[in-house]
């Protein structure tokens, strides 16, 4: 029931952005979190690897998120496509991860910035562990992996969404004329 | 026999691309270029969009920056149509053949495109003696203003914006079944994106202005179609910067002489007669409705893509007859030999 209400609030957000059915946006939104899976054992596949190596490439991505002033949601494509990418192999040896990171950066960029940094520019950061060619043949591996799935729903679109519940409840009387 | 098959056969190496007999350019674009291909196998056709590619460069097209990888065009035109695979009105990718960072996308070849609508007359030709003549079945254009709005019902569902819908890209099957085509602009919707989209004739009002970062929303769109079924009425580019008097009016002004309601900030001294401008859409009653609630210069009263779809009596008018499907086919036929015959 819970989840009801929170529904047709958000649904009532959705009006605000007039994106298109509020229902159906909201619904795809539900069913793209189904079609993106995500494997919680996916550090199981790599003996080699311990976890906290995970929290630390995704602390060092935020960091160059930072340096380069990427969007958030820039961030949060590139963690979505380094675990789900991180699902499909096996046995990802320590020195490739940085790898795999910054190329996950790299596309997501591609995706969600207007001005992308370049590849130079992502070879750079990793202080010579990663060369631009790496960079550009990794590239074409993840996306093929990833069947060009490259848009999913993140936490901080999720978190968005909420932020303009929060915000509607304030102004829930403005909106009624305008949307009856 | 439409498989989508980003999924299965995407790893396809450039080799396998030997299997299709290369025929001539049907498009080209800052993507790349559109050959029509045969398959050597089973003689079907099909289009094959190749970006920036070594093995197929044409002469004519330069060598591009070879740095950047993959380019951000082709990452989220295939992001795009993958996340909008299976709809009937929007292309599908049959196979992907890829050599290093050079991507080539095979897709079904549609024969015609929705340029048939600048015919120069708009519906009617009207002959010296005899009476006017039809040419474009006020049908089609309910029908193909309802198939692109499928599409994008289905694409602003996903949140997607398709930001370049012109004439151009909107592609024909040979029954007429539209097919929304190059998603090289396309992108998931967000706060602050480039207003630097959509051919210039066909853009929305709010995109206009100095090239900072814009919020607007999938109703750009909306506008877009909204002048290509005024561009059909009138057989022209409605919005096409003019010569007036001493000078050229821009796209921009016409659209805010036309169409800029009087209350609001951006309201011109001297407006435009409306009737002057799309006088085929202003006669036709139903069509003027249409137009007039997808041509508004606010963005948020724009109709959008399932609202259209909600309309009865326009969708009633998307019927065609075979007799309306044979007039587009022989209208376009003739264009196409026109235009054939002028480049020799």
């Amino acid at each position: 029931q819970g989840c009801q209400s929170r529904d047709a609030i958000v649904s009532i957000s959705l009006f605000v952005t007039s994106w298109a059915s509020k229902d159906v946006v909201w619904n795809n939104m539900l069913e793209k979190d189904k079609t993106y899976t995500r494997d919680v054992h996916m550090m199981e596949n790599h003996p080699h690897l311990q976890p906290k190596m995970r929290a630390i490439l995704l602390d060092w991505l935020m960091e160059v998120s930072e340096v380069y002033k990427l969007h958030r949601e820039t961030y949060h494509l590139a963690q979505d496509y380094f675990d789900r990418f991180m699902a499909t192999q096996r046995n990802v040896f320590k020195s490739t991860l940085q790898l795999i990171g910054i190329t996950c950066l790299f596309i997501a960029a591609k995706v969600e910035e207007m001005y992308p940094p370049k590849v130079h520019q992502f070879a750079y950061v990793t202080d010579e562990a990663c060369t631009e060619d790496e960079i550009l043949s990794m590239e074409i591996i993840i996306m093929k992996e990833l069947n060009w799935s490259l848009s999913p729903q993140t936490p901080i679109s999720w978190l968005n969404v909420y932020m303009q519940v929060a915000y509607l409840k304030e102004t829930d009387e403005l909106l009624i004329p305008r949307y009856p | 026999l439409q498989t989508p098959s980003c999924e299965k056969n995407t790893s396809r190496s450039l080799t396998q691309m030997e299997n299709y007999l290369k025929g001539s350019i049907i498009g080209r674009g800052t993507y790349g270029i559109v050959y029509k291909v045969t398959c050597l196998k089973t003689g079907k056709v099909f289009a094959l969009k190749c970006h920036r590619s070594p093995v197929l460069r044409d002469e004519d097209t330069e060598q591009k920056d070879a740095t950047i990888g993959v380019e951000d065009a082709t990452v989220r035109e295939l992001s795009c149509l993958s996340a909008l695979r299976g709809h009937p009105n929007v292309i599908q990718i049959h196979d992907l053949f890829i050599d290093g960072e050079n991507i080539a996308m095979l897709m079904p070849y549609a024969p015609y495109t929705l340029t048939v609508i600048h015919n120069g007359h708009g519906l009617k030709v009207n002959y010296d003696h005899g009476k006017a003549l039809q040419v474009i079945p006020l049908s089609f254009v309910a029908h193909f203003s309802v198939q692109v709005a499928n599409a994008l019902s289905y694409m602003h569902g996903r949140n997607i914006i398709h930001r370049d819908l012109t004439p151009r890209n909107v592609l024909l099957t040979k029954d007429l079944t539209v097919k929304v085509a190059d998603m090289g602009l396309a992108r998931q919707s967000s706060k602050r994106m480039s207003p630097n989209v959509v051919t210039e004739p066909y853009r929305a009002p709010e995109l206009f202005g100095d090239n900072s970062p814009k919020d607007y929303t999938c109703a750009i769109d909306m506008w877009s179609l909204g002048v290509m079924i005024a561009d059909a009425m009138e057989g022209k580019v409605v919005f096409a910067e003019r010569e007036k008097g001493s000078g050229t009016v821009s796209t921009y002004d016409i659209i805010v002489k036309t169409l800029c309601p009087r209350n609001h900030v951006k309201a011109p001294v001297t407006s435009w007669d409306i009737d002057d401008v799309m006088p085929n859409v202003m006669e036709c009653t139903l069509v003027k409705r249409i137009v007039l609630q997808l041509l508004t210069f606010r963005e948020n009263e724009r109709l959008l893509a399932h609202e259209l779809l909600q309309d009865q009596e326009w969708v009633q008018a998307a019927h065609m007859t075979e007799e309306d499907k044979n007039m587009v086919i022989h209208q376009i036929q003739q264009q196409q030999l026109r235009q054939a015959s002028k480049r020799f």
